[in-house]
């Protein structure tokens, strides 16, 4: 099947897979930060904050 | 579902590993920018360790992945040039994040033997650790690295 799908993927789709890969593993990754900070952080604010992901746009740490 | 598409599943779930602790890592390293304390140096480094052991994962099942597919697949062979290219990429990235792994372990080893000294108050030399522009440089090349990877990946060029 992932034989097929490739061959019957047009080349101007390749970008639009590119964006949606990144974008993906940039979510996953924030994700993965966020669950390892909060479950670390043992009352630490600076941990709490940087596993909040409202706080990740404007003060990381 | 044959073999070979539980391969190919495995080599995604590792790209997607790889790429995501990187990102993770990367805000880890954003955050140690201002850690000027031996206790936050170390309470971020926990975070960024749990990102190193996941970024070794993802680089090695990758990587093992991707081979056993390249074996396995009869549209592609492992000396096709897009795969040569992949591979010594993998290798660059990989060098870079062992170099910048160690770098990063300064700072920790220096917060412990503050804490291990009674000293909790901020350190300017644990700052200029924390900030290491080396550190930064090999995340950054074996980032661009990985991105490249990715992107020949997709376009496989020459197949």
């Amino acid at each position: 099947v992932p034989d097929v799908l490739a061959a019957i993927r047009p080349d101007e789709q390749s970008f639009a897979l590119l964006l949606h890969l990144v974008g993906a593993t940039v979510v996953f990754g924030a994700l993965l930060a966020s669950a390892t900070s909060i479950l670390l952080a043992r009352g630490d604010t600076r941990l709490l904050r940087l596993g909040s992901p409202c706080c990740w746009w404007g003060c990381p740490g | 579902v044959s073999f070979e598409d539980w391969i190919f599943s495995l080599h995604l779930l590792m790209a997607a590993t790889l790429v995501g602790s990187l990102v993770m890592s990367w805000i880890v390293v954003v955050s140690l920018l201002s850690a000027h304390t031996p206790g936050a140096t170390l309470n971020l480094s926990r975070v960024g360790m749990v990102g190193t052991v996941t970024t070794v994962i993802g680089l090695v099942g990758a990587i093992a992945f991707g081979i056993w597919l390249a074996i396995l697949r009869d549209a592609f062979q492992v000396w096709d040039g897009w795969v040569i290219a992949a591979i010594v990429l993998w290798c660059v990235a990989a060098v870079a994040l062992w170099r910048s792994f160690v770098e990063y372990a300064k700072p920790v080893e220096k917060a412990r033997g503050l804490i291990a000294a009674g000293e909790t108050s901020p350190s300017a030399e644990l700052t200029a650790l924390n900030r290491s522009s080396t550190g930064l440089l090999l995340r950054a090349l074996a980032s661009a690295a990985i991105v490249l990877i990715v992107i020949d990946m997709i376009w496989k060029p020459g197949a």
